[in-house]
């Protein structure tokens, strides 16, 4: 799966945002035609199917909704990673020019962040409502867990109040290494998977899937634990870092936000996306031959051994570098 | 194969710097009589008669040939006809002309005599080539190149021959792009000026300077032969150094003696077309001998030794023998006053090869199965 | 002389004039594309394309079915936004057009994306402002895009017409080659290029012309000689076989247009392995 960043900007402050380093240092770009259209070549010889659209905030793009339209033309299923939040004109020209398309071709992942945990303007919350008032039924919930006493139950009541699709895209705050950003500790994970199977009733009361993130180690999961996920999750369960290849503006690709400063590579240099995941995959590998995983116990571990759980995020072993160590793998 | 340099008249319309012949006083300016031109195609009939295997190749030379008109050289089929019945299928006409007088009138009996290219010559950049007696330099290139396309309607096609001069060296380059520009589909080839003597001394170049003028092309020819034409000299060592097959001209063959003649608009015969021009080894009158005969005068013969001797003598353990068998006898001469020496022209391939050949192909100057892709030296003429 | 194809405005009564021609016939609303298809059908001649002269951008022009397999050049000023393309797109795709544009740096960008999704199309350029890096852009894409994409010319017409040992007009590609065709009005006076004709630069009655082989027809063809006469720069420049010295800006110094034609020809010899005729392509071509 590819990310297309369409634009630096974005016009929200969350406390967590890891990819707030890539669009602070970034000039204000956008993603040109010219270069969307080799991206959507690019990815159609790759064999690609599908292709996510983020940024900054994707929608501000001035061209977003002609950008859609023309993925959706290339045969394309398109995912965009979205806060939600844009202007009445932006929104009108969704409806109208976005509204014919099915469900299955087209889907927001709509950020939502707890009203009562994460202070935001009351223009943005309204923004945020019109938006899903308009497109819900294209639209599943996303939230990223940022702090352990996170509350999930505002979530509830958005799908039911705007028929948004019933599966949760939950995320963990990944730490940027090298910043002091929220996110959650290697030794809070036991208590935010506590807190989340918490929400159990209430998942299973309003028919929400969610399928965790990148991020989660397989060890902090009870059996009941585990075969809940698997069972609400369709039979898909995994616990690796996979981490999606992300495109820039200006051509650049790297895995994963956190990570966007090591080893970014022209997209020029590759010929499609299984060259783009080998290289990666060959970066992974050498951070966890140094650090196997975010855990003392990850070095030895069996479900490690036989891939099925990757011990934690990269992002979150490259945290634990010095700043030396990150030069060192940095690749520069 | 025989070729015969075939001139019907030594009078042109045009006065190019360095020729020999427009600037003989004595040069015949008038077209051999019918009876000579009757006699010579009873001459080439005995010729292939007695040599079944062999072709004759007549080339039409000068002077500039169509100043005869198209009624001589129908004259001449109709002779061929006459006389060659039987051996005519052997008989290939070439024409050597300056292109400005070309016209319809001419293509039918062309057609017939199965000619499908001419052989030409052009200089883009300087006025050594002109028209009439003020050397119009303007008026040649506007009639050149008017009548060039014409001949392209009617089906010829055209090969070029670019004299290499003191003028030309520091544009081979441009020189180069022009022609293949104006005839993509035509040979090049570049030929140094030979001169008789100093009296053009200023044209004159060095051996080193004609290599270095062809070093100046062959890089981009090479990068990019698959859309270029043939260029000589460079296709010719192309198939003899790398594809290990060798088609050698007059100069570089050592067999001219055997394979050239060349015949005057009196009827007489003379070893080759620069022979005539340099009024050097003439071999008699057309009305005395054939050319059978001719191959056997004791000069000829003497020239068949010169091959021999050369390659125990001053040719002796050269790599490039076989590629230049000690060059054009008459340039040896121009050398040293003798026919017996090896022309001072092979310094210059020996540089071309050394300083420009074998580092552009990535040293594979040894005789090797490698797919060149170069077009043919002259194709047929674009529907 | 041969006879040349016509390209002429529609008028059935001028149509009607002539016999066993192959015929475009230009015509300025949607509304007479059938009509004149028909005419020209139905005429003694062959029908070569409808060329639509349209005044809207691609996206408002009213694109029907009835006009599938009428062969048509449509000319439009741009493109418009894709939200607006996507629409017509449907339709579009059914018929057998290919879509004319002037080249814009707009134009020359959406062109490569209508060619991306199926659709044919022109880029126009001719001498004065030509934003050389940009074409350069759109013919890399054109030739060696990885992905299969519709075609564009007028590097699609040189590359199935290039052949290294000769010159090549591809004005072809536009309906602008005096060897192959004259542009008529309505009173049958012949311009050899869509320019001239357009600016009423007309040499002769199409009768005259072509009874009296006129000169000035074989002076144009020829014309490319010039450059060699006068030793302008073009004689010497590497993309010569392929430009054959249109695009010389007015002062006479080459910029831009000897390295675009010199790194298709480069391509081309990339590209020298023959390039599939592929058995689906059904839109018409020059």
């Amino acid at each position: 799966m590819a990310n297309i960043l369409l634009t630096s900007k974005c016009t929200r402050s969350c406390p967590y945002c890891f990819a707030e380093r890539e669009m602070t240092d970034s000039p204000d770009e956008v993603m040109s035609w010219e270069n969307l259209v080799y991206l959507a070549d690019f990815l159609a010889a790759s064999g690609e199917k599908s292709v996510s659209l983020l940024g900054g905030e994707p929608t501000l793009h001035p061209h977003f909704v002609d950008y859609v339209l023309y993925l959706v033309e290339r045969n394309f299923n398109v995912n965009v990673f979205t806060n939600g939040i844009m202007s009445p004109s932006r929104l009108t020209e969704l409806k109208d020019y976005l509204g014919a398309l099915s469900a299955d071709r087209l889907r927001f992942v709509c950020n939502l962040n707890n009203p009562r945990q994460t202070e935001e303007p009351e223009s943005q919350t309204k923004k945020i409502h019109e938006f899903l008032s308009a497109m819900g039924s294209w639209t599943q919930p996303g939230f990223n867990i940022y702090r352990v006493d996170f509350d999930l139950e505002f979530i509830f009541e958005f799908v039911q109040r705007y028929g948004m699709k019933r599966r949760l895209r939950l995320g963990l705050a990944h730490p940027v290494p090298g910043t002091s950003s929220m996110h959650i500790k290697p030794q809070e994970m036991g208590e935010v998977i506590e807190r989340l199977f918490s929400y159990r009733p209430l998942l299973e009361r309003f028919q929400l899937d969610f399928g965790p993130d990148c991020g989660f180690p397989i060890c902090k999961f009870t059996d009941e634990q585990l075969g809940w996920l698997y069972r609400s999750g369709g039979g898909d369960l995994r616990f690796e870092c996979n981490s999606a290849i992300d495109i820039t503006p200006d051509m650049s690709v790297y895995a994963c936000f956190p990570l966007s400063k090591l080893y970014r590579k022209s997209i020029f240099e590759f010929d499609n996306i299984g060259q783009i995941a080998e290289f990666y995959s060959g970066i992974h590998k050498k951070i966890r031959k140094e650090v196997p995983g975010i855990y003392p116990e990850c070095d030895g571990c069996i479900q490690m051994s036989k891939g099925i759980c990757s011990g934690g995020g990269s992002c979150q072993l490259v945290n634990r570098f010095t700043d030396e160590d990150i030069v060192r793998l940095s690749g520069n | 194969m025989a070729i015969v340099i075939f001139k019907a008249t030594e009078a042109c319309n045009a006065r190019c710097a360095y020729c020999d012949v427009v600037h003989d006083k004595n040069a015949i300016t008038g077209k051999m009589p019918y009876e000579l031109l009757e006699l010579f195609f009873v001459r080439i009939n005995d010729y292939l008669l007695e040599r079944p295997e062999n072709t004759m190749e007549i080339t039409w030379h000068g002077g500039e040939p169509l100043l005869l008109g198209p009624a001589y050289f129908a004259k001449a089929l109709e002779f061929q006809q006459k006389h060659c019945a039987k051996t005519q299928d052997k008989i290939i006409h070439h024409v050597q002309s300056n292109l400005t007088l070309f016209n319809s009138s001419f293509t039918p009996i062309f057609k017939k005599l199965g000619l499908k290219s001419f052989g030409t010559s052009y200089d883009p950049f300087t006025d050594l080539r002109g028209l009439g007696e003020s050397l119009d330099a303007n008026l040649y290139r506007r009639k050149f190149i008017a009548s060039a396309r014409l001949a392209e309607r009617e089906g010829f096609t055209w090969g070029m021959i670019y004299v290499v001069t003191k003028l030309s060296l520091d544009r081979a380059l441009d020189i180069f792009r022009f022609l293949v520009n104006l005839n993509p589909w035509g040979a090049v080839m570049f030929n140094t000026i030979h001169l008789r003597d100093d009296t053009l001394s200023h044209l004159a170049i060095t051996p080193e300077e004609f290599a270095d003028f062809l070093g100046a092309i062959f890089p981009m020819w090479w990068k990019n032969r698959w859309r270029l034409p043939s260029v000589e000299p460079f296709r010719m060592l192309v198939d003899s150094l790398v594809m290990g097959q060798r088609s050698l001209i007059c100069c570089d063959s050592g067999d001219c003696h055997k394979t050239h003649f060349g015949l005057a608009p009196d009827g007489k015969f003379f070893q080759c077309g620069r022979s005539m021009e340099w009024d050097l080894l003439d071999f008699g009158s057309i009305f005395d001998r054939g050319f059978t005969d001719v191959l056997e005068d004791s000069r000829k013969v003497k020239l068949r030794e010169r091959t021999e001797l050369l390659a125990q003598t001053d040719c002796k353990g050269c790599e490039l023998w076989d590629d230049c068998h000690g060059g054009c006898p008459l340039e040896g001469w121009r050398t040293s006053g003798s026919f017996m020496s090896r022309t001072r022209m092979c310094q210059s391939k020996k540089d071309f090869i050394k300083k420009y050949f074998e580092p552009t192909v990535n040293g594979v100057a040894s005789p090797k199965k490698t797919a060149i892709d170069c077009p043919a030296s002259i194709p047929c003429a674009p529907a | 002389m041969s006879l040349r194809k016509l390209i002429c405005p529609y008028d059935p009564s001028l149509i009607g004039d002539f016999c066993n021609r192959e015929i475009a016939v230009q015509v300025d609303s949607p509304s007479l594309v059938c009509e004149a298809a028909g005419a020209v059908v139905n005429s003694a001649n062959s029908l070569l394309c409808v060329i639509l002269d349209s005044v809207d951008p691609v996206c408002a022009v009213s694109f029907e079915d009835q006009w599938k397999g009428i062969p048509i050049l449509l000319m439009a000023p741009s493109v418009g936004e894709f939200r607006n393309v996507a629409s017509v797109l449907p339709s579009l795709k059914k018929l057998n057009l290919r879509v004319c544009l002037p080249a814009s740096n707009d134009n020359i960008r959406d062109v490569r994306i209508l060619s991306s999704v199926g659709v044919h199309c022109s880029i126009m350029f001719e001498g004065g402002n030509v934003d050389w890096d940009a074409l350069s852009d759109l013919m890399t894409y054109a030739l060696l895009a990885r992905v299969f994409h519709a075609t564009i010319d007028p590097f699609d017409y040189i590359s199935r017409h290039y052949n290294s040992l000769t010159h090549l007009n591809w004005g072809g590609a536009f309906l602008d080659d005096p060897e192959k065709y004259f542009h008529l009005d309505k009173e049958k006076n012949v311009a050899l290029s869509s320019s001239e004709a357009l600016a009423k630069q007309f040499i002769g009655r199409i009768d005259d012309v072509e009874k009296t082989e006129s000169p000035e027809v074989q002076r144009r063809c020829d014309a490319w000689s010039l450059n060699f006469l006068e030793n302008r720069v073009c004689a010497t420049c590497d993309g010569f076989k392929l430009c054959m010295g249109r695009f010389l800006p007015k002062n006479g110094k080459a910029d831009g247009c000897s390295a675009f034609f010199s790194e298709m020809i480069e391509i081309f010899g990339d590209l020298k392995a023959v390039k599939e005729k592929s058995s689906k392509e059904e839109v018409w071509r020059l």
